[in-house]
Parts: C-alpha cells; sequence; structure tokens
C-alpha cells in the first residue's frame, strides 16, 4: 500500500514538471483565433444592400440599423455581383452585451457582406459602451496588433 | 453554484435541501417564440456542458415534423460532433469528483484535456462553447476539406494525453478508498427515474440511446455499452473512464466511415400538426426533446427532458443518513450538477 502511494506521488510529481504551461499573460500574450471563430461581427458596407434581414433575423434583437431608401433605383449604387443598393447605411448598430453570436444573421445576409470576425470586441467598464455602430469604425482588439481606435 | 442547506445530527447528515436555481426555466418560453431554425440555435444553452446533444434532439424533433429523411455524411457529421462533445461532460465530471477529493493538479490537468476539445470544437463549428452547429436538414456548416485530418490529429494527440491522466488516478488506493460504497444507487431506483447515463451504467441498467433507438451514424458504428454492477461512487467513476476510451474508439470509427461525399442540403419543409419526439445521448444520458405542432409552422409547445430533471425531487431523500463529510463527494459522483457548475 504505502509503495502503491509513493510510486503515485511520484508520477503526479513527474506530470508537473513535464505538464507545458498552458495560461497566457493576456493581454501581453494572445493565442490565435481559428478562422471559423464567432467572436465578433463585421459588414463590408461595399456589399451592404441596407436590406434590414439580419436586424429581423437576431432572435435577442441586438442589431438596429439606420438606413436611408435612395430616391430612384437608378441612381443606387450596386454590389460587386451586381445587386442594387436598397437603402443607404447611416448606422449600424450592434448591442454587444446582448449579442450571443448565434450567427442568424450572418446566415441570412443575401450579399454575404455580414460576416464573422475574429477579433475581439473591447471589453468596457460600462455595458452601454458596448453598443458599437460598425459603420464608424468600431474600437476593437486585433490578435496580432493590439488595440486600435 | 450551488447552495445546499444541511441538518446534521452529529456526524450525519440529518436532511439536506438543495437549491438548484432554474427550476422553471424561462428558455422553454423563448424557444417557443422563435423559428424552428432560431430554436435549434438556441437551445445550447439547456446544458452548456451538453449542447449538441440538446440540438440534435430538437433538430430529430422537428426534422420528423417535417418528414425529412437526412443524408448519410450529415448523420456522421453530427455524431462526431456529438462524441466530441461527450468528451467535454466527461471531463468536466471526473474533474468534478476529484476536486471535490482534494486533487487540484489532477482536476486542472483534465480541465487542460476539456480546453483542447474545446479548441477543436471551435475551430470545426465556429463556437467554442455553445457550438450552434446543427440546422435543419443538416449541419451549418459540413466538414470542409481537411477537418477530418484535423479532428484525428487532434485525437492522436489527445489520446496520449488522456493515457497519462489515467495513470495519474488509475491505481490509487486512496481515491478507490473514498469513492467505495458510497452513495449507492440501486438499479430499481434506476429504472424508476429513468436515470440513465452513468449513473444507470454503474448500477448495471445498461440503456443507452444509441443502441435502443438507434438515431445518427450509430447504426452503422460497432461499440458496446460499459457497465458496472456496484452502483456506487467508484463504479460510477469508473464508468466514466470507460466511456472516455468509448467514445475516442466511436470517434476513430466514425472518421474512418464518414461518406467523403457531400450530400446537397435537405430542405426544410412546413411543419405538419401533431407531437414529435427526439432523443440524442449524451454523456450525462439521453436529451429527449418534445414538441407540439399546432397548425402549419406553430409550435404550441416544446420541452427538453433530461436524467438530471427527473432525479433532482428526490435527490434530498437520497443524502439523508449519510456522513457529512462525504455529502460533496457523493453530489458529484451523481454528476447531476455538472452543468450547474459551470453556470
Amino acid at each position: 500500500m504505502m509503495r502503491r502511494l509513493v510510486k503515485l506521488v511520484f508520477k503526479r510529481f513527474r506530470s508537473l514538471v513535464r505538464h507545458p504551461v498552458v495560461t497566457v499573460e493576456f493581454p501581453y500574450v494572445v493565442r490565435h483565433a481559428h478562422q471559423n471563430a464567432r467572436v465578433s461581427l463585421r459588414n463590408n458596407f461595399n456589399e451592404c444592400t441596407g436590406c434590414h434581414r439580419c436586424e429581423k433575423a437576431c432572435p435577442v434583437h441586438c442589431i438596429e440599423i439606420l438606413s436611408e431608401a435612395y430616391t430612384s433605383r437608378e441612381k443606387a449604387p450596386k454590389t460587386s455581383r451586381g445587386v442594387i443598393f436598397e437603402a443607404r447605411v447611416n448606422s449600424f448598430k450592434i448591442n454587444f452585451n446582448q449579442c450571443v453570436n448565434c450567427g442568424l444573421c450572418v446566415d441570412v445576409c443575401p450579399t454575404g457582406s455580414l460576416s464573422n470576425d475574429k477579433n475581439f470586441v473591447l471589453p468596457r467598464q460600462d455595458t452601454k459602451h458596448l453598443t458599437l455602430d460598425l459603420v464608424h469604425r468600431p474600437r476593437t482588439f486585433r490578435r496580432d496588433q493590439g488595440y486600435e481606435e | 453554484m450551488i447552495e445546499a442547506e444541511l441538518t446534521c445530527e452529529g456526524d450525519i447528515l440529518k436532511t439536506a435541501k438543495i437549491k438548484r436555481g432554474f427550476e422553471e426555466r424561462p428558455l422553454w418560453k423563448r424557444l417557443e417564440r422563435l423559428k424552428p431554425n432560431e430554436m435549434i440555435g438556441w437551445v445550447d444553452r439547456f446544458d452548456s456542458l451538453c449542447p449538441i446533444a440538446s440540438e440534435w434532439a430538437l433538430a430529430q424533433a422537428l426534422e420528423s415534423s417535417m418528414d425529412l429523411e437526412i443524408p448519410k455524411r450529415t448523420q456522421f457529421v453530427r455524431s462526431l460532433l456529438n462524441e466530441l462533445n461527450r468528451l467535454v461532460w466527461l471531463a468536466t465530471y471526473l474533474g468534478q469528483v476529484t476536486d471535490t477529493l482534494g486533487q487540484r493538479t489532477i482536476t486542472q490537468q483534465v480541465l487542460v484535456l476539456r480546453e483542447k476539445v474545446f479548441v477543436i470544437q471551435e475551430e470545426i463549428t465556429g463556437g467554442r462553447i455553445l457550438p450552434q452547429a446543427l440546422t435543419i436538414g443538416g449541419c451549418r456548416r459540413d466538414f470542409a476539406m481537411g477537418d477530418v485530418q484535423k479532428v484525428r490529429q487532434f485525437l492522436d494527440g489527445w489520446r496520449g494525453q488522456w493515457k497519462a491522466w489515467l495513470e495519474l488516478v488509475s491505481d490509487d488506493p486512496l481515491l478507490e478508498a473514498r469513492l467505495k460504497n458510497l452513495m449507492v444507487v440501486d438499479a430499481s431506483l434506476v429504472e424508476k427515474l429513468g436515470w440513465w447515463g452513468i449513473v444507470g451504467k454503474a448500477s448495471g441498467v445498461t440503456y443507452d440511446s444509441r443502441k435502443h433507438r438507434p438515431h445518427g451514424a450509430y447504426p452503422f458504428i460497432e461499440f458496446n455499452i460499459f457497465s458496472r454492477q456496484g452502483g456506487d461512487a467508484q463504479a460510477r467513476f469508473h464508468v466514466a473512464l470507460d466511456e472516455v476510451g468509448g467514445t475516442l474508439s466511436l470517434l476513430d470509427q466514425l472518421l474512418t466511415k464518414i461518406p467523403s461525399s457531400i450530400d446537397a442540403r435537405v430542405q426544410a419543409k412546413p411543419l405538419q400538426p401533431g407531437l414529435f419526439f427526439g432523443t440524442a445521448e449524451s454523456a450525462k444520458g439521453p436529451v429527449i426533446a418534445a414538441v407540439e405542432v399546432t397548425g402549419q409552422e406553430v409550435v404550441s409547445s416544446l420541452r427538453l427532458f433530461a436524467a438530471g430533471q427527473r432525479v433532482w425531487p428526490i435527490l434530498d431523500h437520497l443524502f439523508q443518513g449519510m456522513r457529512t463529510e462525504d455529502f460533496q463527494l457523493a453530489f458529484a459522483s451523481l454528476g447531476v450538477g455538472a452543468e450547474e457548475s459551470e453556470i
């Protein structure tokens, strides 16, 4: 019995030494996020037609879009695939305090302008500051470059 | 966090009142208001440690209402995701038991293993803890080129580390002595409550919905159901250890047999009225989804059941008369609070 215990203690000490360190000193050391990781959202406004489908699909209603319809279809710009813009997006606000990263908004986007982003949204002291307007470049944490405005 | 009110008489536990919280989960109400595809994404929150099983059970219920036939490759992908997810629950369970025993190093090491499963889960599905991987008629993201190799590579590394961890707990006389004859659960009680999962298997009740109610790719795979006869904490601990080995071998088979051709995605159809069920086997036992559809596209009632829920009302009685110092370990060994410890 005693021998088995001593052997086990030795095994455990050995595993402690052999086990690699798994914690990282965030934000000085940042781990690589996978390409498909659903961490945040980004929108390419050159492709966003202002159809509001993402806003309707969001189950927690965390997307709020303010847009202005084009007066004539002829004057409306087109996406790279030739889809005519429905409206000009003036504000594309996402409340990241409510967002559950379900990705349903990305699924319904007809032009693929809305996509999952692997860059973290910067933590804030107050949750009200977690509502970001994607039209104006949000403050994000880029894993490779650190914080940026 | 779980709060328990204990009344002791000397060293003996007279009454135990465990407050669980989330008794009336508002999740049902939230889900009933959503569209079918949204429901599947949201049902992950039923249990953060068995999200795939919850999604799959609900997807099966909704798919049977739509009368959809799911392609074979999709079934394999779903089964793969479910098996990976089972490792998460089992690692948490083992970590919880060893943590209660005061073996912190062992706990941390098994949680490191769990973290590796989360990493591969995030890589494949995009979600680290709540993958939201399934949709009606398929998976949100089919296995892309190279994903099978990624999972295989993960398994090779994980298996080695698992064996190293196993060496640390196997043949530990103190661990065995503490768990032996602790909180014995009778097979009759298991059958009465439908308390399947590791508790049932440790008591000799070999019910596993992967065998008895075949779903996904499980009919194409050969596997055994691990069981013990003791019904005590030691038997449950060993069943959990065996289950990890079983899951690893199942994952190997699934990766070998997965069809290479990608099938066309099944399109959703209107929901037909009626009462529909779906079952998926998670590590804690089968998760059962029941959906009642009235009229077209209207889910009037939705419920999810897992063995843990049925057991909570009688848990208080089980602890009566046991030694106070054993309470925490006995509770951890049942595995009913694994998900609550996460919340």
